[in-house]
């Protein structure tokens, strides 16, 4: 009886194939000489074949469109926010943004061509500065006293430094 | 997209492809249900379980990397809904297994088989989840017990345990009820 413990409690496994060489060779000689356990392995057969009674019916038509409606929710729920309306994302903005400031610069660049290529100084208004002609240094220094100073005196050269041309290109 | 592999459909549909993920439902929504069905018992609570399954694998698409097999991951995650579902219920003890009816010697065939599968039903719905889960997956999924043990997080030498214990069970009840 204490073998039949023992060996019962093996039959399940022994059923699935589970056993190790040794153990299935010990309760396989053991079932040859025990009615008993014979008795409980056939039972555990025909749980087999009994559950193999429970039929499934087949998945719901419906179901499988479920599942997709329920996921195409999730989706759609879970767009990113922050957005000045859905479909819309922060860095989407601010391309647009980008866009929109370059396209600015451009038009200010070209109006600004446009300006100073059809309008001149006198129809703008704006002061001009002429780079041709040679400033008159006894106007602008007021030195008209000196122009009778001799040459070699201190007053000439301090005239003829005034009037050579600078270094530098000045 | 029927030729890719589910491991990729699942890739895909964690970077937003729903047409992945529609695919993977039309592939697994067969066995998902068989599992869910047998365990549960109830047509209502099992497509609940299964839709729950799909998009719990969903959820978790973005993060999915194929380091196992996906049927692997799948039946991990429809086993622990079936089990979840199941503890939550009332448990239905071996003495509260109703009485079926008395089988008439002259009832044809299939009578006898819809007895002995209303008396199968109640004998399984009297087991502890744990060991329900394992017959359900040993005899109707007919996977090893390495399977059974990764679906249900656990060791094949418990698994071995919990099938002891379910046959034992059910060869309880199941001879008392004169259907073995």
């Amino acid at each position: 009886m204490l073998w039949c413990f023992r060996h019962r409690k093996s039959l399940s496994a022994y059923l699935d194939g589970r056993l190790p060489a040794g153990r299935r060779a010990r309760l396989e000689k053991h079932l040859a000489a025990c009615e008993d356990c014979r008795a409980v392995l056939e039972d555990l057969r025909a749980i087999g074949r009994a559950l193999a009674t429970l039929e499934a019916p087949p998945p719901p038509p419906h179901m499988a469109s479920r599942i997709l409606a329920h996921a195409k929710a999730r989706q759609r729920e879970r767009a990113p926010r922050g957005s000045l309306r859905r479909g819309l994302s922060l860095p989407a903005i601010l391309r647009h943004a980008l866009a929109g400031a370059t396209t600015a610069l451009l038009i200010g660049i070209a109006a600004g061509w446009l300006v100073g290529r059809h309008w001149s100084p006198e129809q703008t208004g704006l002061p001009v500065f002429s780079q041709t002609s040679e400033p008159d240094l006894l106007e602008i220094y007021n030195l008209d006293y000196l122009v009778d100073a001799p040459e070699g005196s201190l007053a000439g050269c301090y005239l003829t430094l005034l009037s050579e041309p600078r270094a530098g290109g000045e | 997209m029927k030729t890719e592999s589910d491991e990729q459909l699942m890739l895909d549909a964690g970077r937003g492809d729903l047409a992945a993920f529609e695919e993977i439902v039309r592939r697994h929504q067969g066995w998902a249900w068989n599992i869910a069905y047998r365990f549960l018992g109830q047509a209502d609570d099992a497509e609940d379980a299964v839709q729950d399954a799909f998009l719990r694998l969903l959820d978790a698409a973005g993060r999915y990397r194929p380091s196992a097999a996906f049927k692997t991951y799948f039946h991990r995650i429809i086993t622990r809904l079936c089990l979840d579902r199941a503890r939550k219920k009332q448990p239905l003890y071996m003495e509260d297994v109703p009485d079926t009816a008395d089988p008439s010697r002259s009832a044809d065939e299939r009578v006898v088989q819809g007895e002995t599968a209303a008396a199968v039903r109640a004998a399984l719905d009297a087991l502890p989840p744990n060991q329900r889960m394992a017959v359900v997956l040993r005899y109707y999924e007919d996977l090893g017990y390495g399977e059974i043990a990764s679906a249900m997080e656990t060791t094949p030498k418990a698994v071995e345990r919990l099938l002891a214990r379910g046959r034992k069970g059910l060869r309880s009840i199941l001879t008392s009820r004169k259907k073995l």
